[in-house]
C-alpha cells in the first residue's frame, strides 16, 4: 500500500481479451520490470467491448478516465469532436511502422496516436483445394467446382466494401468532398456501388458464394470444405483449428476491373487521453509498446503489429500465415476517421441486404439508404426563442397556485406538521426517483443535443422535436423509421401480444383445472417458470433458437424437412420471433390470473349451469368467461401496457431487423439516442417518451372508464 | 312427472365408503324428504340422482329407464342448491331463462314461462335486478324459479333453507309445499332439520352413515321408530333412552321381554305428577318454557328423563314429583339398537 502510493501510476484502459490480453498484460509487466526503480508502474484495467465507447466518452471529461488507451483508429474523428484525445508530443518516425499506419494516426499535422497493430481482412484458403493462392475472381471461381469457391459475411458492409473498392467506387471516403467535416456528405448511390452490389448477387446466383452468409456460417463452410477460400481477418487465427490445411494470401482482383479487391484498415492505436495526470509517463509507455513491446504482442497475442523491426524477430518472419496479412496491407484502405461514418454503417448494411435479397434493386436500395445518412447529417435545427415557452409555464405555475391557494382553506386538515414528516420518506424517493427524472426528461425533448467536447451542448428548439416526429416530416409515412409506421407496429404488437396470452393463459388454466388431470401441481409450476425467469435470458434463449443456422426452430424444421428460415430477414417472420418470445413470456401471468379467477367461481354454479343442460361449450361460453372477465381485464390493461413497452424482447430478439421496422416506440426512442449513427438526438428521444407517455396516459384513462363501467 | 327407483346405489371416495347400497322408490308426485346428521350420505345420493357425481355400483333408474350413466343434462332434473349458485353476472329473467335457451326452446315460449314462473314465486318485480341487489329470502325464490321454469321431471332439493334465518325459513317451507301442491311434481328434498322433514315429508328416508335406516311417512317414523338411531333421530325434544334393566330396578317400567337392552319413552308419554301416589319420585332438574308448552328434565336417581306437560302444569324446578308412563307408549330396543315389537 505504501509502496503503491509512492508510485506514479499510469492508467491504461483496453477493451483485450484472451490471449490479447494475456499479452497486453505480459508487455505491461516487462516494462514496470524496467520503470519502477524509476518510481513509474503502468496499470492495465480491461474494459467490456461493449461497454468500452460509452464509458470513455463519460470517463474522460469528468477527470476519471485513463491516461491512455487503446482502441480502432476509426473513432478518433469523434474523439477529437468530443475533445477525449491528445496528440503526441512525440511525432513518430513513419518508417519505423509498417506501411502507412502512422499516417492513418496522423491529422493536421498532428499524430494522434502510436500504431500498435492493425486489422484487416485477408483470403484464407484451403490448401488441399487450391495449390496456390488465386490471383483473381475468375481463377478462384475456375478452380473450384462443385461447391462455394468463397465465403463471407455477405450482408456486412465492412466485407462488402472489399467489391465496391475493387469496383473504383472509393465508398464513403472518396465522396467526402471539403476540408471541414460539415460540408461532408457521403453517398452510397453510385454506378460503382450498384455495380458491386449486383456482381455479388450474381455470384450467389452462380452458387459461388453463399448470397446470405453470417461470419459464422462462412466459417463453417470454411472448415468444413464446403468453400474453399475465406474472407477473413486477423481475429479468426485462434478459431481454426491447427489441423485444417489453410493459408493467408492477399484477396485478389475483381477479374471484371482488373483492379484488387482491396479490405479496410483498422490502425489499433495507444492514444493519449485529453485528460491525462502523467502524459509524459503515458507517452513513454505508448513509445515504448508500440516500440519494442511489439514482439511480445506478436508473440503472445498473434497481433499484426505494427513495429517493423519485430517482423525481423525469427519467431514472426517464419510466419506464413502473418506474412499473408502482411502483404494484404499495401493493399486497404484505411478506414475513414469522421464521425460521418458511424451514420453510414447501419444504412449501407440495410441497403446491401436487401438488395442481396432481392426486395429492392440496388440503385433503389442505395437512394434509400443516402436519404436515410443525409437525414441523420441534418443540421441542427434553429434555436428557438424561448420566451414564449418560459410565458406559458410562468401563466401554468401561476394558475396551478391559485388553484392550490384557493383549494386549501376549503379542506379541513389537522395534524400540523406530523403527517408531512412521516410522508417525506415516500415523498423524497418519489420526487428524485420518479418526478425529477420525468420533468428532466420532458424538459429533454424541448432540446437538440449537438455533440462535442464535456458532452455536449443542448440547444432550445421549442417543439420543433414534436413537429418533426408528430408531421412525419424526415422521412415518409410508411418508412420503418418514421412514427406512425413505428406506432402501427406497436399497436399490432400490443393487439396480437395480448389476444394470445389471454388466449392461451385461460385455455392453460382451464385444462390445469380439470380434476383428472394427473400432477397438476408440477404442471402448474412449470408452466411459470417463464415467468420467474429473467426476461433477457429468456430473450437471449428465444433469439438463439432463431438462429438461422444454430437455432432448434429452424432444426425443427429441418426434420420436417422444411427450409430453414431467416427469421429476422423479413418482417413477419422477425414479428412473429418476436411475438413467440414475449407470447412465452407473457402466457403464465394470465395462466395464474385465471386460476384465481376460477378459483373464486362457486362449483355449484356450474353445478346449475349442467344441470340447466348447457353443454361444456356453453358453460365456458356464458357462465366461465363472463364470470372471469372482471378479473381478467385489470390484467389485460396491465398486460397492454408492459406489452407496448415490451423494450427487452423487441432488442434482444428481433434488434428492430429487418432495417428497424420490428422497433416499437419504445425501442425506436432509444435508438435515436443511443445508436450508433442516429446521430445521439436525446431530444428527438425525449420527445418519443413523452408521446408514449401520454399515448398510455390515454390508454389507462379509456381502460379505465371502460371497467367502470362495465362493473 | 318421473318415478325414480334406487337400487343398491354404492358410492365412495377412495377408501370412504359413504353410500353402502341404497335402495330406494319414489314414486311419481310423491315429495321424498332424505334426512339424517351431516356426512349420512344424504346429499351424496342426491347429487348421483342429479347426475353430478359418479356411482360405483347399484342403478338408477328414471320412470323405469336406466340413467344411473347418462349424463345430467339428458335426465332432465332440476335442482335447487343451498347456495342458490344463480348466475352472478345475469340478471333474474336471465337466470330463469337460461335453461330453456341453453335447451333452444323458442323465445315467446320462454317468455311466457319466465312470467309463468315468476308470477308463481312472486318475483315479477325482480326480474331486471341482478343476484346480488336481492335478498336471501328472494334468491331463494329465484333459484326455485329457475328449476320451475324447466318443467323438469323432478325437482331435487340440497338443503334450500339452511342458508335463511328462522322466520324466513318457516315461511319458505310452507311456500314449498304450497309449490309442490300445485306443481304435482316428484321432490327429493334433503335436510338434516327433522322439523322440515317432518312437515314437508310424504315419506321420509332416514339416513345414517351411508346406510337407510328406515324408509316411512312422517307419522311411522315418529310412532314406530325402526332402531334407536331413528328414534333419537326425529322428535322434539329427544326420546329419552334408558337401560332396560336399571329402568326396570327403579319402577320405572314392568319387567319387559326377553332381549330388550334399552327401552325409549316419548316426552309426552311421561306423565308427571304431584298429588297421586302412582309413581316413581325424580327430581325436577330443569324446565324449558316454550310457551304453551314446556319441556321438564328430571332425573330418577341416575337416569334422565324428559316430559312435556302444558306450561300451567310445569312444576317447579329443585322440586319432586312423581312419574310413570303411559302404558302402551314404550318402545323397546334390543341390544343391537333394534325395534322389538
Amino acid at each position: 500500500m505504501h509502496l503503491a502510493a509512492a508510485l506514479l501510476q499510469v492508467v491504461l484502459w483496453h477493451a483485450y481479451r484472451a490471449g490479447e490480453e494475456q499479452a497486453i498484460n505480459q508487455a505491461v509487466a516487462e516494462y514496470n520490470a524496467l520503470a519502477r526503480p524509476r518510481g513509474v508502474e503502468v496499470r492495465a484495467v480491461p474494459v467490456p467491448f461493449d461497454a468500452y465507447n460509452q464509458k470513455r466518452a463519460s470517463a474522460i471529461p469528468h477527470g476519471n478516465g485513463p491516461d491512455l488507451f487503446i482502441a480502432s483508429h476509426d473513432g478518433l474523428g469523434e474523439w477529437r469532436r468530443d475533445g477525449l484525445v491528445a496528440p503526441m508530443r512525440l511525432s513518430p518516425k513513419a518508417p519505423d511502422f509498417m506501411y502507412g499506419l502512422v499516417a492513418a494516426l496522423s491529422d493536421d499535422g498532428k499524430t494522434w496516436g502510436l500504431p500498435l497493430a492493425w486489422k484487416s481482412l485477408a483470403l484464407y484458403y484451403r490448401t488441399d483445394q487450391l495449390s496456390t493462392p488465386p490471383r483473381t475472381t475468375d481463377e478462384l471461381f475456375a478452380a473450384v467446382q462443385g461447391h462455394y469457391a468463397l465465403a463471407y459475411e455477405t450482408g456486412s458492409f465492412y466485407y462488402h466494401a472489399i467489391w465496391l473498392h475493387a469496383f473504383g467506387g472509393l465508398a464513403i471516403e472518396a465522396r467526402i468532398d471539403g476540408s471541414s467535416s460539415s460540408t461532408i456528405r457521403p453517398r452510397l448511390a453510385t454506378r460503382e456501388g450498384e455495380r458491386a452490389i449486383a456482381w455479388v448477387r450474381a455470384q450467389a446466383e452462380r452458387g459461388r458464394l453463399p448470397g446470405d452468409a453470417s461470419s459464422t456460417t462462412a466459417t463453417q463452410l470454411f472448415r468444413d470444405g464446403q468453400a474453399a477460400s475465406l474472407v477473413s481477418g486477423p481475429w479468426l487465427l485462434g478459431e481454426l483449428p491447427a489441423s485444417l490445411p489453410y493459408a493467408v494470401a492477399p484477396l485478389p482482383i475483381l477479374s471484371e476491373t482488373g483492379q484488387a479487391a482491396r479490405p479496410y484498415l483498422t490502425v489499433e492505436g495507444i492514444f493519449l487521453s485529453a485528460r491525462a495526470q502523467h502524459a509524459e509517463e503515458a507517452e513513454r509507455f505508448a513509445t515504448w509498446l508500440a516500440g519494442p513491446g511489439a514482439i511480445t504482442r506478436a508473440v503472445a497475442g498473434r497481433q499484426l503489429v505494427a513495429w517493423r523491426a519485430a517482423w525481423e524477430d525469427p519467431r514472426l518472419r517464419g510466419d506464413t500465415v502473418l506474412a499473408g496479412f502482411r502483404a494484404q496491407l499495401e493493399s486497404t484502405i484505411s478506414l475513414p476517421t469522421d464521425p460521418v461514418m458511424g451514420a453510414i454503417w447501419e444504412p449501407a448494411q440495410e441497403a446491401l441486404r436487401k438488395a442481396l435479397r432481392g426486395d429492392l434493386s440496388p440503385h433503389d436500395a442505395l437512394v434509400g439508404a443516402d436519404r436515410r445518412i443525409t437525414l441523420a447529417l441534418a443540421p441542427p435545427p434553429p434555436a428557438a426563442d424561448p420566451r414564449p415557452y418560459l410565458g406559458v409555464l410562468a401563466l401554468v405555475v401561476v394558475l396551478l397556485g391559485v388553484w392550490l391557494a384557493r383549494r386549501k382553506p376549503s379542506e379541513e386538515r389537522g395534524g400540523g406538521l406530523a403527517p408531512w414528516g412521516y410522508l417525506s420518506p415516500a415523498m423524497i424517493c418519489l420526487v428524485t426517483l420518479v418526478f425529477v427524472p420525468f420533468a428532466l426528461g420532458a424538459a429533454m425533448s424541448l432540446f437538440h443535443h449537438v455533440p462535442g467536447p464535456n458532452g455536449g451542448r443542448f440547444v432550445f428548439v421549442g417543439l420543433d422535436n414534436f413537429t418533426r416526429l408528430l408531421g412525419s416530416t424526415e422521412q415518409p409515412i410508411w418508412d420503418p423509421l418514421s412514427f406512425y409506421f413505428t406506432l402501427l407496429v406497436t399497436i399490432l404488437w400490443t393487439a396480437v401480444n395480448i389476444a394470445l396470452h389471454v388466449t392461451i393463459g385461460v385455455g392453460l388454466a382451464l385444462l390445469l383445472r380439470n380434476p383428472l388431470l394427473r400432477l397438476r401441481g408440477m404442471y402448474r409450476v412449470l408452466l411459470i417458470v417463464p415467468w420467474a425467469m429473467p426476461s433477457y435470458i429468456t430473450a437471449l434463449v428465444w433469439k438463439g433458437m432463431f438462429h438461422r443456422q444454430l437455432g432448434a426452430i429452424n432444426a425443427l424444421l429441418g426434420l420436417l424437412g422444411i427450409a430453414p428460415v431467416a427469421w429476422f430477414a423479413h418482417f413477419w417472420t422477425s414479428f412473429a420471433a418476436n411475438v413467440a418470445t414475449n407470447v412465452w413470456l407473457g402466457f403464465p401471468f394470465m395462466m395464474v390470473v385465471t386460476l384465481g379467477a376460477l378459483a373464486r367461481i362457486p362449483s355449484e354454479v356450474e353445478e346449475a349451469a349442467i344441470l340447466d343442460g348447457a353443454t361444456s361449450w356453453q358453460r365456458l361460453r356464458h357462465v366461465i368467461l363472463p364470470l372471469l372477465r372482471p378479473a381478467l381485464m385489470p390484467s389485460v390493461v396491465l398486460g397492454a401496457v408492459w406489452t407496448f413497452n415490451m423494450f427487452n424482447v423487441v432488442f434482444l430478439v428481433s434488434g428492430g431487423e429487418p432495417d428497424g421496422g420490428t422497433e416499437l416506440l419504445i425501442s425506436q426512442a432509444y435508438r435515436w439516442a443511443f445508436s450508433p449513427g442516429r446521430g445521439q438526438r436525446y431530444g428527438y428521444a425525449a420527445a418519443y417518451a413523452v408521446v408514449i407517455f401520454l399515448l398510455l396516459w390515454a390508454q389507462s384513462r379509456l381502460s379505465r372508464r371502460l371497467t367502470e363501467t362495465e362493473a | 312427472m318421473a318415478r325414480i327407483t334406487i337400487e343398491g346405489l354404492k358410492k365412495a371416495h377412495g377408501e370412504t365408503e359413504v353410500l353402502r347400497g341404497i335402495s330406494l322408490d319414489i314414486a311419481d308426485g310423491e315429495l321424498m324428504v332424505l334426512v339424517g346428521p351431516s356426512g349420512c350420505g344424504k346429499s351424496t345420493l342426491l347429487r348421483c340422482i342429479a347426475g353430478l357425481e359418479e356411482t360405483n355400483g347399484g342403478r338408477i333408474l328414471l320412470d323405469g329407464a336406466d340413467v344411473t350413466h347418462v349424463e345430467p343434462r339428458a335426465r332432465d332434473l332440476a335442482m335447487v342448491f343451498q347456495s342458490y349458485a344463480l348466475y352472478p353476472h345475469l340478471s333474474v329473467r336471465d337466470n330463469l331463462a337460461f335453461g330453456l335457451k341453453m335447451r333452444k326452446t323458442p323465445a315467446d315460449e320462454i317468455t311466457r314461462r319466465v312470467a309463468e314462473a315468476a308470477e308463481m314465486l312472486g318475483i315479477t318485480p325482480l326480474l331486471d335486478r341482478l343476484p346480488r341487489a336481492l335478498s336471501g329470502g328472494q334468491r331463494q325464490r329465484v333459484a326455485m324459479g329457475r328449476a320451475v321454469v324447466r318443467h323438469p321431471k323432478a325437482f331435487l332439493f340440497d338443503e334450500p333453507l339452511s342458508n335463511l334465518d328462522a322466520a324466513l325459513r318457516g315461511q319458505m317451507r310452507l311456500e314449498i309445499a304450497r309449490l309442490r301442491d300445485r306443481l304435482k311434481s316428484t321432490m327429493v328434498y334433503v335436510t338434516h332439520d327433522q322439523v322440515e322433514a317432518m312437515t314437508l315429508a310424504d315419506r321420509i328416508a332416514i339416513l345414517d352413515k351411508g346406510v337407510l335406516q328406515q324408509l316411512g311417512t312422517p307419522r311411522t317414523l315418529y310412532a314406530r321408530p325402526a332402531n334407536l338411531f331413528v328414534a333419537r333421530f326425529i322428535g322434539t325434544p329427544e326420546m329419552s333412552v334408558l337401560p332396560a334393566d336399571r329402568a326396570t330396578a327403579v319402577g320405572l317400567v314392568r319387567p319387559l321381554g326377553e332381549g330388550t337392552a334399552q327401552v325409549g319413552v316419548r316426552a309426552e308419554d311421561v306423565l308427571v305428577a304431584t298429588d297421586v301416589a302412582a309413581g316413581v319420585g325424580a327430581r325436577v332438574e330443569a324446565i324449558e318454557e316454550l310457551g304453551w308448552e314446556s319441556i321438564v328434565h328430571l332425573a330418577v336417581q341416575e337416569l334422565r328423563l324428559c316430559a312435556r306437560m302444558p306450561s300451567t302444569q310445569a312444576p317447579n324446578r329443585g322440586g319432586t314429583v312423581l312419574v310413570s308412563f303411559a302404558p302402551d307408549k314404550l318402545h323397546c330396543f334390543g341390544a343391537d339398537g333394534a325395534r322389538i315389537g
